[in-house]
């Protein structure tokens, strides 16, 4: 049996096996049922701040289990589900962020940048549409890539990676965050080591949580969510809150959105983004072939690029669409490449990749990995099946990313008319709220209230919180990566100098801060 | 009707009434929850303590009208989780799913736990790991031998999970003359990746590893538990090295001490009724994955946790 | 060169933080040291990686400190006693909400029972309506309100009908439709 037999085993395992019903007498199967309501469950989450698709994953995988048992027929169905969340919160988390300032997902933190102040402009109509045609076309291009080029890039690119070289790239890439985000290249450092300091609060080996002044609640450190959510959410509440509280004082009024002048996307539009859409969505794959990094540090580096890149009279952060277009497609792009690892080597790239991959282990008959992509002379390899199966069930998620992605989010345009800063007294009880019960404890609550205070003071004293927050996410990565590669290295302490890799991993980081230390007021 | 007869017939309706009164002794006392009971996951959503968990708290809700609710406390291993659990009631309604090294090897190793193992009531284990020392079959080893003379010719990279598994090495290279470099990486699946990824080159799989080995791609080389694993029958033990420690851990459910017998007890039958019933989720999974259902509990889980902790002090006092 | 003082004072701050976390807190609330020689094996200690984000904090403190001492680069909108003012009434709002979702239920309940209702303690009736909502509904309905009237500087109905609002529609969302999500403040019980 070749390849291209398993590829068509695969498609007919998504649309042949057990029709749930049919329309006009085609039946339709569970599994695109289970597309669908993934995608249309994950486009709702999404757009909703505080939550996110693998929350949404997390909270689904064991209802799924128990629905559809551990038989090798419940993969599909499963994955096809997991899948439709992973597109649909990749579009949804555009619309919160666009319209309201405040990032559904944290990849979308640099749709702000530009989607808001569009919305500003009353452009929101425009803004959503572009955010959508970037996503989908840099998701569309992310699963080609992943369906032509799966087995052979992720190889190449893990086979030169140990851990010191793992520890050197989480180097490079905080300090190139740090360098290129905000005015100050020497703030940006400096927010990227508060970041870390703070991850390091309550973690490590020992049996004392370090630096936790003996208290139980920091016993495991700050919640991930907490950080990320109270600095980057609660931290803009608080700051837009003090601006309209001004405003309010001198004015007794305040300014309404609405959206005005012509709000299409037409032809000409999609030629100005497209260069842009294109850069970041191969960006986009490259980051997301690489295990652990994630779609945030796409996100990042698309809009680096495409701020470079773009001439024009408003500059990027003033609201225009190539900042939307830029971010957008290669946060998108991440999702589908992210799957390289997991399928070729069974390393999953980001979160959503690991539950593909606790999905495929708790139900069984599929273990991602390189004997999934194995011919076996005369037999059906039925892992490939899977395979062939779960790409089917990409396309699909895709088609329903064109059509029906793009009606729900002019439809929430709606949101648009509500009064900002009712608005954001909402996401003020919204957010602690969603964190609670992920959590289930008040110290969830208050330290996500604590990052906020740091989130607001940050923009006040203008440091950019995006270092603060990559920094926080990556630090314990960081700091395993380290103990696993001086301890591999029999407890070599020049470990990071050890292989060519990683000396021009570091050489790297150094050339980029020296260069945007000096350069960065002439870069203007 | 011959004598013997009459007197089988005797005793079975002796044995009958006998057992009919018990029923109805324990269905009089049949203990109850006073409301919903908290079911506190020491490890992350997703992990194999989380899925059983959240399968027996809804199978439990169905099957005895309990509202049981499961929440992730993550972190140290259990230990965080345990320490939170202490200072609950001990009704019954508070209870927590670890693994017995959280009361045993790990919490000992810690400088400042929190908690000692007197502070919980026992309630059940659950299932327990085919701890294997496996390696990738590409790597061209297919006995411990073979794997001996590679760490003789040069330095080997070995994964383990927690601070025991660096004693067990520890032993290994005192017994076999060889040197170890031992990484400690953040669970199971850590491990499997960083064999995948050709970072280390053998480490402890707690069952992760079950299909890889059957598909030929990996190979259990030791087995890390009392008996060998059925599935690599070739695979010595680690006491057949002569190294006489058993290293497979189990899944526990714990309450705060000073439960009440009933409460102990139906929870623990009630545990164990939807674990061992062939047709419910969690069976499958812990047979799909660890060994099956494995219920120890009441008096004997009290020895199986006092014994453990009697073998880690000795295993960390001979290491030291 | 007036904003350009709070990047001085700011790398001042950090500096000084930088060295106490150096000197006093590192040493003293950490088990394990840089490098640990623990039973054979040389490992890295817990202290490693925080002296090091410490050591980074202390250099990039004082090369931005240099720099805008050198190279002025003044920024707007900093701090001033406005935005103590706001923070203050922010402050004011976000304590009673909290208060009041932590405290209601169980207040509620003991008065309850206080007066002869022997309905059981608040944990037992963490999941039961309408005590489960109780503090949520209060704390929340506060949270929103008070925030808007922070913003907007004056009371309304309209306020008062978004949060309730928005304390319905949450309440909707993480309750109902998941068995096992607890709205605040239940899962601490």
């Amino acid at each position: 049996m070749g390849v291209l037999d398993h590829v068509w085993l695969g498609v007919l395992a998504v649309f042949t096996a057990e029709p749930a019903f049919s329309i006009f007498g085609l039946p339709i199967s569970i599994t695109l049922v289970m597309v669908f309501s993934g995608f249309v469950g994950g486009i709702v989450v999404g757009a909703t701040p505080g939550l996110g698709g693998p929350f949404a994953m997390a909270v689904s995988l064991p209802i799924l289990i128990s629905v559809f048992g551990f038989t090798p027929d419940a993969l599909l169905p499963v994955l096809g589900f997991l899948v439709g969340i992973m597109k649909g919160s990749t579009i949804g988390g555009a619309v919160p962020a666009i319209l309201f300032n405040t990032p559904g997902t944290p990849d979308s933190v640099l749709t702000t940048f530009d989607g808001y102040p569009m919305t500003r402009n009353g452009q929101s109509g425009k803004a959503l549409r572009v955010a959508h045609f970037s996503s989908v076309t840099g998701d569309t291009f992310s699963d080609i890539v992943l369906i032509t080029s799966a087995p052979f890039l992720a190889i190449m690119v893990e086979r030169f990676l140990d851990f010191p070289e793992k520890a050197a790239l989480i180097i490079l890439s905080l300090a190139f965050i740090s360098a290129v985000v905000g005015r100050s290249v020497w703030k940006g450092i400096l927010g990227a080591l508060l970041g870390l300091f703070f991850a390091y609060i309550g973690t490590g080996e020992d049996g004392y949580p370090r630096l936790s002044m003996g208290s139980e609640e920091l016993g495991n450190g700050f919640p991930l969510v907490s950080a990320v959510v109270g600095v980057l959410i609660l931290g803009e509440v608080f700051k837009s809150m003090e601006d309209m509280w001004r405003e309010m004082r001198e004015r007794s009024e305040i300014t309404m959105i609405e959206e005005k002048g012509d709000n299409k996307l037409r032809l000409a539009d999609i030629r100005r983004i497209l260069p842009f859409v294109g850069l970041s969505a191969v960006i986009g794959t490259a980051i997301g072939a690489l295990p652990g990094i994630g779609s945030v540090l796409a996100a990042t580096l698309g809009y680096a690029s495409g701020k470079k890149m773009y001439k024009g009279d408003k500059s990027f952060g003033e609201g225009v669409p190539e900042g939307v277009a830029a971010t957008e497609a290669a946060n998108s792009s991440v999702a589908g490449a992210n799957l390289i690892p997991v399928l070729s080597l069974g390393i999953p790239g980001n979160v959503s990749a690991v539950f593909i991959i606790l999905a495929a282990e708790s139900i069984g008959g599929f273990n991602p990995g390189p004997t999934v992509f194995r011919v076996i002379p005369d037999q059906i390899n039925p892992e490939m099946v899977i395979v062939f199966g779960l790409f089917t069930t990409m396309i699909c998620a895709n088609i329903l990313n064109w059509t029906l992605g793009g009606i729900f989010m002019r439809a929430t345009g709606v949101m648009v008319k509500v009064p900002k800063q009712r608005l954001l007294a909402v996401v003020l009880l919204l957010t602690p709220t969603a964190i609670y019960v992920q959590n289930t404890d008040m110290f969830a609550i208050y330290f996500t209230l604590f990052f906020g205070f740091i989130g607001y003071l940050m923009r006040k004293l203008d440091i950019s919180v995006l270092p603060f927050v990559i920094a926080f996410i990556l630090a314990n990565r960081l700091e395993e990566a380290m103990r696993q590669a001086f301890s591999a290295t029999g407890g070599n302490p020049w470990f990071l100098f050890d292989s060519p890799i990683s000396i021009a991993f570091i050489a790297i980081a150094v050339i980029v801060v020296v260069f945007f230390a000096r350069n960065k007021k002439a870069l203007g | 009707m011959t004598l013997k007869t009459a007197k089988k017939v005797l005793v079975s309706a002796a044995l009958g009434v006998a057992a009919v009164g018990l029923m109805a002794g324990s269905a009089a006392a049949e203990w109850k929850p006073k409301g919903p009971i908290s079911l506190m996951i020491g490890f992350a959503a997703g992990g194999g303590t989380d899925t059983q968990a959240r399968l027996i708290a809804s199978e439990l809700q169905k099957r005895k009208g309990w509202k049981v609710i499961p929440s992730n406390v993550a972190g140290r291993g259990g230990a965080l989780m345990a320490r939170k659990l202490k200072s609950l009631p001990n009704d019954g309604t508070a209870i927590g799913m670890a693994v017995t090294e959280s009361f045993g090897y790990n919490m000992l190793a810690s400088k400042n736990p929190g908690y000692t193992a007197d502070d919980f009531t026992y309630i059940t284990t659950t299932t327990g790991s085919q701890m294997g020392l496996v390696v990738k079959a590409s790597k061209g080893w297919k006995t411990w031998d073979d794997f001996l003379k590679a760490a003789r010719a040069g330095t080997v990279k070995f994964g383990g999970m927690s601070q025991k598994h660096a004693d067990v090495n520890y032993l290994l290279e005192q017994k076999y003359g060889v040197k170890f470099n031992t990484v400690i990486l953040r669970g199971g699946r850590a491990v499997m990746n960083a064999l995948n990824a050709g970072d280390i080159d053998i480490g402890y799989g707690a069952g992760i590893q079950a299909k890889a080995v059957k598909s030929g791609d990996m190979i259990n080389l030791v087995s890390g538990v009392g008996k060998r694993i059925p599935y690599s029958p070739n695979a010595p033990t680690l006491i057949e090295l002569g190294i006489p420690y058993d290293i497979g851990a189990k899944f526990i459910v714990v309450g705060p001490k000073g439960m009440s017998a009933d409460a102990r007890n139906t929870l623990a039958a009630a545990f164990a009724e939807v674990i061992s019933d062939k047709n419910s989720e969690v069976n499958k999974f812990v047979t799909a994955r660890y060994t099956g259902p494995d219920l120890i509990s009441g008096k004997a889980l009290d020895d199986f946790i006092k014994n453990g902790l009697k073998e880690s002090k000795t295993l960390m006092s001979v290491t030291n | 060169m007036q904003q350009d003082r709070w990047t001085l004072a700011l790398a001042a701050l950090f500096v000084l933080a930088a060295v106490l976390t150096l000197a006093v807190w590192i040493p003293n609330d950490i088990e394990t040291g840089l490098i640990e020689r623990f039973r054979r094996e040389v490992m890295i200690g817990d202290a490693l990686a925080p002296t090091g984000a410490a050591v980074g904090v202390l250099i990039a403190a004082l090369a931005l400190g240099a720099t805008s001492w050198f190279r002025p680069d003044p920024f707007d909108d900093t701090p001033d006693r406005q935005s103590i003012a706001f923070l203050l009434r922010m402050a004011v709002v976000l304590v009673l909400g909290l208060v009041l979702m932590v405290f209601t239920g169980p207040v509620v309940v003991e008065s309850i029972n206080g007066l002869g209702g022997e309905i059981g303690t608040y944990r037992q009736l963490r999941d039961t309506v309408p005590y489960k909502y109780l503090g949520f509904a209060a704390g929340g309905f506060v949270l929103v309100f008070g925030a808007i009237r922070v913003v907007e500087n004056r009371f309304s109905m309209a306020a008062a009908g978004v949060a309730i609002g928005a304390v319905v529609v949450l309440g909707f969302i993480y309750d109902v439709p998941f068995d096992n999500l607890l709205l605040p403040p239940n899962g601490d019980q």
